[in-house]
């Protein structure tokens, strides 16, 4: 690659690249590659929505220092019964520290505190974006385990991203999920909002399964299983818990999901669960989207006017406790606020 | 620990006040509810240990997502919560706050953040029924419902200081004026003219909508306050115990005729030479007089006399003292009915409206310049009998002990337009009545032709639909309370129903003005009731 001259040069050679990720063939290329048939691909019928829960968790910085980084997460469970919210639970706002140090204490701390057992691990604090989202990821797995350990049989159990672990700390936390999951007779599924997923080098997976569903005449909810050998990066993917699965879960929905079901999952099992998130999926808002996970992420979210309270809080306490605001910016403060003043 | 918290499903978002400022008051309600304009909510501040009252001005659909075509975007086949995030903002205009000692307030501060906006109960308006007056007209309304408890009366001595009454055909103003006329009669605070054209007022007839109505004298309860003068014959002057009409002609005045005739200049020339002489001498003079001999040039031979009429008009035209003959000669002969030479009723009208009787001049049939006529005759003869006496006291004396006087004038527009100069006698009293203990009880269905400085005057507004955005605008414009809020509610003022707004009142006032039939059966039943305590005392 040549560094582009221009900034229109820049827009050229950046169209190219897009161009050149889906080529007009993309749907018959992938047809030809993948082997998927319409015998692989599977109506969904309509069907009533049951109970269904929806795991979620969210995670900000609230302040960012050289030294130390603190964070804000929290996690939630939404439930619905027959389409109808019929309980909503989160955990408090728990503020975590990042450094300094390599070792993170609250993460063993919290970790001890939801599964009774010290992390394998540990958190390691280099990459405080990472250690957040796994403080994140430790409270929705404890959401997520609570909740599979109390749903009646038959209910579904949505996580939201994948059936996979970024953390080694969580392998056996998983497992357990997926586990209680299976032996309470539960449906369980991850949902994912975005897939960076390509097959043949780089073209995304979801146009072209897409653009085949409807080459073949598929009208109304779909699925379809993903072999393991489509996806580009196939081979061995650590944490790895489910298998991949293609799914529109509205007629109207022109977008189908990236999920992920427990690997597995008979043939029989895994249409059950469709169905059940078929029947969650006809909000208005969001068709194709299963609406107990919107709800979780709407109910779970530390935004910005959130985050700017729990700092307001922080610097108030430690007023009281008599550091002054020069020593907190000394602590947490870089020149983009003042920057912002002009 | 770490703790999975249950949220509580109860959604407490809706009914706490949400905004904005002193003068206006948002909040929300679920998506479902039923709510109209005009509803009356409570607002409790237990922080500050105040209640405050609102009414509500506008309701809109609304949600908190960030989408905003979200609802009109296609597959919208379903929404789960749409009762938390899709809902009704609700504006609403503050009245005021009671405070803990429960004295009512003008809205000089905010409720805190957060207050419950509840429902408020006819306990809630006990601070309001203590302000209301003594005229009851109806019940306070909000929304579609009437608070049973709370009955508006408007205030009897803010009455002179004029009223208006301000709707379009077929709102209930008719209603509205008996119910008014009945409950004066009731309490006989001041007295009431009513000059009635069609004769309804009496025994009733049939509304705009056609439903047969009832009348004053049906009122038998209040009947020693009513006192009807008729031009109606001897069998039912007997039957309803009604006086004979009389005006005679020195009751009349030139001047009355730029009431009734759009004159020209050198007809009103005519008008305000002779305006010094009696009734009997004008009528004579032009019964007898040849108009052609005007202009009188030469006076030679036969001198016209200095201090005639003649010679007070000896420079016209024989044109004009020809129409004003005519105009004459039909007055006379028009209103022959009640108008003759010798013997008048109005000094026995001047005493029965002192007496604060409703005084009922009933004139079926007549038409409408004989309604201007006696009208102009009657206000022109109380405001002289009103201002002599005033002179004889002492404004400020008189004021405390007068007559007070509340002269009705159907159609104001007619009268009381802008630049009417020819309407001096209406002018007067609506600029300088009150002065004198005379209001002017102005009804008409397009306020926007009456003179804005009249309506400046008016203290007391009832105001009854009005279709016409004009009209509406100019209300808001002249009335004492801010009414501008209310604009919506005006516009969606069912019949029967108004908004008071007078200086006796904290706040405009909704009201569900009482049907007249149910009304006086209501006072018939009370009085009745009273007889019998009375009888049982004396035994």
């Amino acid at each position: 690659m040549t560094a582009p001259a221009s900034y229109e040069d820049s827009v050229d050679q950046a169209l190219r690249r897009i161009i050149g990720h889906i080529p007009e063939d993309l749907v018959e290329k992938f047809a030809r590659e993948s082997g998927i048939t319409k015998d692989d691909i599977h109506p969904i019928p309509p069907g009533l929505s049951g109970t269904v829960s929806a795991i979620d968790g969210s995670n900000t910085m609230i302040a960012e220092g050289g030294s130390i980084t603190l964070a804000a997460i929290r996690a939630v469970r939404t439930t619905f019964s027959g389409n109808v919210r019929s309980s909503r639970s989160i955990t408090p706002i728990t503020l975590v520290t990042i450094g300094p140090g390599h070792r993170n204490i609250d993460f063993d701390e919290l970790y001890r505190d939801c599964f009774g057992i010290p992390p394998h691990k540990g958190l390691d604090n280099a990459d405080p974006e990472r250690a957040s989202a796994i403080f994140r990821d430790t409270l929705e797995y404890w959401v997520a385990l609570q909740t599979a350990k109390t749903l009646p049989e038959g209910a579904l159990l949505l996580l939201d991203g994948a059936l996979r672990v970024s953390s080694q700390n969580h392998e056996p936390v998983l497992s357990d999920i997926i586990r209680t999951a299976q032996e309470r007779s539960l449906l369980l599924a991850a949902v994912a909002k975005r897939t960076s997923a390509t097959w043949g080098g780089g073209h995304p997976l979801l146009p072209a399964i897409a653009g085949l569903a409807e080459q073949l005449g598929m009208t109304g909810s779909w699925w379809t299983k993903i072999d393991e050998h489509i996806p580009d990066h196939a081979g061995y993917s650590p944490g790895r818990h489910g298998e991949l699965y293609i799914a529109s879960l509205h007629p109207q929905s022109r977008r189908p999901l990236k999920m992920e079901l427990p690997k597995g999952t008979d043939e029989q099992a895994a249409a059950a669960t469709m169905q059940a998130l078929a029947a969650c999926a006809g909000d208005g808002r969001i068709p194709g989207y299963p609406y107990p996970l919107l709800d979780a992420h709407r109910s779970v979210v530390i935004d910005e006017p959130l985050a700017m309270q729990i700092l307001q809080d922080i610097k108030s306490g430690l007023s009281k406790l008599g550091m002054q605001n020069r020593t907190f910016e000394d602590l947490f403060g870089d020149l983009h606020g003042d920057f912002e003043r002009y | 620990m770490v703790t999975l918290n249950d949220i509580d499903n109860v959604d407490k978002t809706k009914y706490r006040l949400t905004g904005r400022s002193v003068l206006s008051y948002r909040f929300i309600a679920p998506h479902s509810e039923t709510l109209y304009i005009g509803d009356i909510k409570k607002i409790v501040d237990t922080t500050k240990g105040l209640t405050f009252f609102a009414k509500i001005t506008d309701l809109s659909h609304d949600s908190n997502f960030a989408d905003p075509k979200w609802d009109t975007r296609p597959f919208s086949e379903q929404f789960y919560g749409l009762g938390e995030d899709v809902f009704i903002t609700v504006d609403a205009v503050p009245l005021g706050f009671v405070d803990a000692g429960g004295k009512f307030h003008k809205a000089r501060t905010i409720p805190s953040k957060f207050s419950t906006v509840e429902e408020p109960t006819a306990d809630d308006f006990m601070f309001l029924t203590r302000q209301m007056g003594e005229i009851e007209v109806g019940l306070m309304r909000s929304g579609q419902d009437v608070i049973r408890d709370v009955a508006v009366r408007i205030p009897a001595k803010v009455l002179p200081q004029h009223m208006g009454v301000f709707a379009t055909t077929g709102m209930g103003k008719s209603n509205f004026m008996k119910t008014f006329c009945a409950s004066c009669m009731k309490e006989k605070k001041f007295g009431l003219l009513i000059v009635d054209p069609h004769g309804e007022y009496v025994n009733g007839g049939k509304s705009s909508t056609g439903e047969p109505t009832k009348g004053l004298i049906h009122y038998t309860g209040g009947r020693d306050g009513l006192s009807v003068f008729t031009i109606r014959g001897e069998t039912d002057r007997k039957k309803y115990g009604m006086n004979k009409l009389y005006l005679d002609y020195d009751d009349f005045r030139i001047s009355d005729l730029s009431i009734l005739h759009d004159l020209s200049q050198p007809q009103y020339d005519i008008i305000e030479a002779l305006s010094r002489a009696g009734g009997k001498e004008i009528i004579e003079f032009f019964e007898n007089v040849d108009p052609e001999i005007f202009p009188i040039k030469d006076t030679g031979n036969q001198p016209v006399r200095e201090n005639t009429l003649t010679y007070q008009i000896r420079n016209s035209m024989a044109g004009p003292v020809r129409v004003i003959k005519r105009h004459i000669e039909n007055l006379v002969n028009g209103n022959k009915a009640f108008f003759r030479p010798q013997g008048s009723s109005m000094q026995e009208i001047i005493t029965d409206l002192h007496d604060n009787n409703v005084v009922l001049i009933d004139i079926p049939d007549m038409g409408e310049r004989s309604e201007l006529f006696v009208l102009s005759v009657i206000t022109r003869m109380i405001m002289a009998k009103h201002r002599s006496e005033a002179r004889g006291y002492g404004i400020d004396e008189r004021q405390e002990s007068s007559h007070q006087i509340l002269i009705t004038i159907e159609e104001a527009q007619r009268v009381l337009s802008a630049g009417g100069s020819s309407t001096q006698i209406f002018r007067e009293c609506a600029m300088e009545g009150r002065k004198f203990g005379v209001g002017l009880c102005v009804i008409t269905q397009q306020p926007k032709n009456v003179d804005p400085k009249v309506l400046a005057q008016i203290n007391t507004f009832i105001v009854m639909g009005l279709g016409d955005r004009g009209d509406r605008e100019i209300i808001m414009g002249s009335a004492k309370q801010d009414l501008s809020k209310m604009e919506i509610e005006i516009q969606t003022l069912d019949r029967g129903e108004a908004i008071i707004s007078t200086i006796g009142i904290p706040f405009p006032v909704s009201t569900r003005i009482h049907k007249f039939e149910d009304y006086i059966n209501e006072l018939n039943r009370e009085k009745k009731t009273r007889i019998t305590d009375g009888l049982a005392s004396g035994f």
